[in-house]
């Protein structure tokens, strides 16, 4: 059970002549309930249309999107959905606080409940001191906070974040993950959109490539076929000069502890390890560095990732 | 009350209530109705009618502006501005969000109305201008008239652009109260593809005089209640036509 887009298309008409234009072609995806899916792939290829499927504020033209097996579309599905926009969409007029309770409220909280869970929320995004301001006064930052507080409001089960950290300073972002990472703990299913492809690698358990429109590759980050591009190694030895010809432009940096660490090339590492027995070198981690998503994704290397797998 | 309805219905409210725009529309109202003060002493021997006419007058049109002001952006401007991706993602179905809107709207009209009727109110007793049931009952029918055009708005709002909004309504304001003289022209008229079309329009549109107490209330003339529940009866079945027709349109709508 979970979330799960069953063969999924979308169109939109545009222009003069209303053409069709399809925006999503027979998207197969399921988001395990307690997991958290990341969305990638290029300006246009669908991620916010498939999550505004996701969140029921469109019907598709095809397939259904279902969760714990219930369509979304159903208004007491939605329930058990939080949604954040990428940006966020206010009411200038209202207070931080009238703006809560009203979404709050439309999500069947009451009473003491809804005020006991809006300054809870409040706390989390640490916006408690803007609770009176008025919603078209906060910043940028501030508003993507009360997006996300807006989100967890009525203790979603399932979260749907389109690219959460837009517009967020590193201290946010770096807070904002470990919101994520709460709410991953506490066993709600999530997805997100990012084009920050660290924070897709920190954060999901698996990841979902969607190009022009359809899926291209899902899987977890173990099952992608990733290159490793160098080892990290750090050891310990009275003769560094031994090191130097195993690391990368012989570059080998002394630790605080005395012990030294330095980057080697992948086809070093059979030499390295014969000298690691045969020589004074106490090893203490030999760590495989992978290429990263950024690598696969905007170098040449997407092709063999998406066949190998 | 549905919490969902009242909670978006109220959002309106107060959105509408602080906006300046609505701040200028009453602060107007105040003024040309304070002016048919000074209008007043210009007209020799008829003050009282000059300030009842004014006074009238603004009540219609004022109500027509905001139900245009507030029509055109209550459902077009939450699509544009995307804040109906957070409602609609709640768990709350179409009606509700649209009575709702039509809730809210209702409210700013009913407090325009109120800020209104209390100057108007002033004003007459401040020059001693007879204040009696017909007065309130005018009143209220204006109320009435209001609520009824923003029945039409959500309605036009449902599948037009702002444009096209504002010029069927103003269309459909104007033509309601001229009603009654297309129906009479269409009796009149020689041309048979005139007479039909006239007619058409007649009966397409709904007759505005039916609950137009203004001249009654101006002239003390009393009212037979038949003509208050026929009035109120029409404004009824306009009003539900309209409300069922813009869930229709707006239920089947791509809105995002």
């Amino acid at each position: 059970m979970g979330l799960l887009w069953d063969n999924v298309s979308f169109s939109v008409r545009e222009g003069f002549w209303m053409r069709s234009k399809t925006i999503l072609k027979s998207i197969q995806l399921e988001v395990p309930s307690g997991k958290v899916l990341g969305l990638i792939g290029p300006n246009g290829a669908g991620k916010t249309t498939t999550i505004k499927l996701g969140a029921g504020l469109v019907e598709p033209d095809t397939g259904k999107v279902v969760l714990n097996g219930r369509n979304v579309i159903l208004p007491d599905v939605r329930k058990l959905l939080g949604f954040l926009t990428e940006t966020q969409y206010i009411y200038p007029y209202l207070y931080l606080e009238e703006w809560l309770m009203m979404l709050g409220s439309l999500s069947g909280l009451t009473a003491n409940r809804l005020k006991k869970r809006v300054d809870t929320v409040l706390a989390q995004v640490e916006l408690t001191e803007q609770t009176r301001q008025k919603m078209g006064t906060l910043s940028k930052g501030q508003t993507q906070r009360a997006g996300l507080a807006q989100a967890l409001l009525h203790e979603p089960e399932v979260l749907l974040l389109d690219e959460p950290m837009s517009g967020l300073d590193p201290y946010w972002r770096f807070q904002m993950q470990n919101i994520i990472l709460d709410c991953k703990q506490k066993g709600m299913t999530i997805l997100f959109s990012s084009h920050i492809l660290d924070d897709v690698e920190r954060l999901s358990d698996s990841i979902v490539l969607i190009q022009g429109g359809q899926v291209q590759w899902q899987g977890s980050l173990k099952e992608m076929n990733r290159k490793i591009n160098y080892y990290e190694v750090v050891c310990d030895t009275d003769h560094v000069d031994i090191l130097k010809p195993f690391a990368i432009q012989g570059k080998v940096e002394k630790q605080p502890d005395g012990s030294y660490e330095f980057n080697m090339s992948c086809d070093q590492k059979d030499a390295f390890l014969h000298s690691v027995i045969s020589s004074q070198i106490y090893l203490q981690t030999l760590k495989p560095v992978h290429e990263g998503l950024k690598d696969i994704l905007f170098g040449s290397n997407l092709q063999r990732v998406l066949t190998s797998s | 009350m549905n919490i969902q309805l009242w909670a978006i219905a109220l959002n309106v409210w107060r959105e509408s209530v602080r906006d300046r725009v609505l701040h200028v529309l009453i602060g107007s109202g105040i003024f040309f109705m304070g002016l048919s003060l000074i209008m007043g002493q210009m007209a020799v021997g008829g003050m009282e009618r000059v300030i009842q006419s004014m006074c009238f007058w603004v009540m219609g049109i004022w109500g027509l502006i905001a139900v245009i002001y507030i029509g055109s952006r209550i459902v077009k401007q939450e699509i544009k501005q995307k804040t109906v991706y957070l409602i609609l993602s709640r768990p709350l179905n179409r009606i509700t969000f649209l009575m709702g809107k039509y809730l809210g709207v209702c409210l700013v009209l009913c407090s325009l109305h109120l800020v209104l009727l209390l100057v108007c109110t002033i004003l007459f007793m401040s020059k001693g201008i007879q204040i009696d049931g017909i007065y309130f009952t005018a009143m209220f029918f204006i109320l009435i008239e209001w609520v009824l055009l923003a029945s039409f708005s959500l309605f036009f709002a449902a599948f037009t652009s702002p444009i096209l909004h504002n010029f069927f309504l103003v269309g459909v304001s104007f033509l309601g109260h001229w009603s009654n003289d297309l129906r009479i022209f269409s009796e009149k008229s020689t041309n048979d593809l005139l007479k039909v079309f006239l007619k058409t329009i007649y009966y397409i549109l709904p007759n505005l005089e039916s609950i137009n107490f203004k001249a009654a209330a101006m002239y003390h003339t009393a009212l037979p209640v038949s003509i208050l529940v026929e009035g109120f009866i029409v404004f009824l079945l306009w009003l539900c036509t309209m409300l069922i027709a813009s869930n229709l349109i707006f239920f089947r709508r791509k809105v995002v």
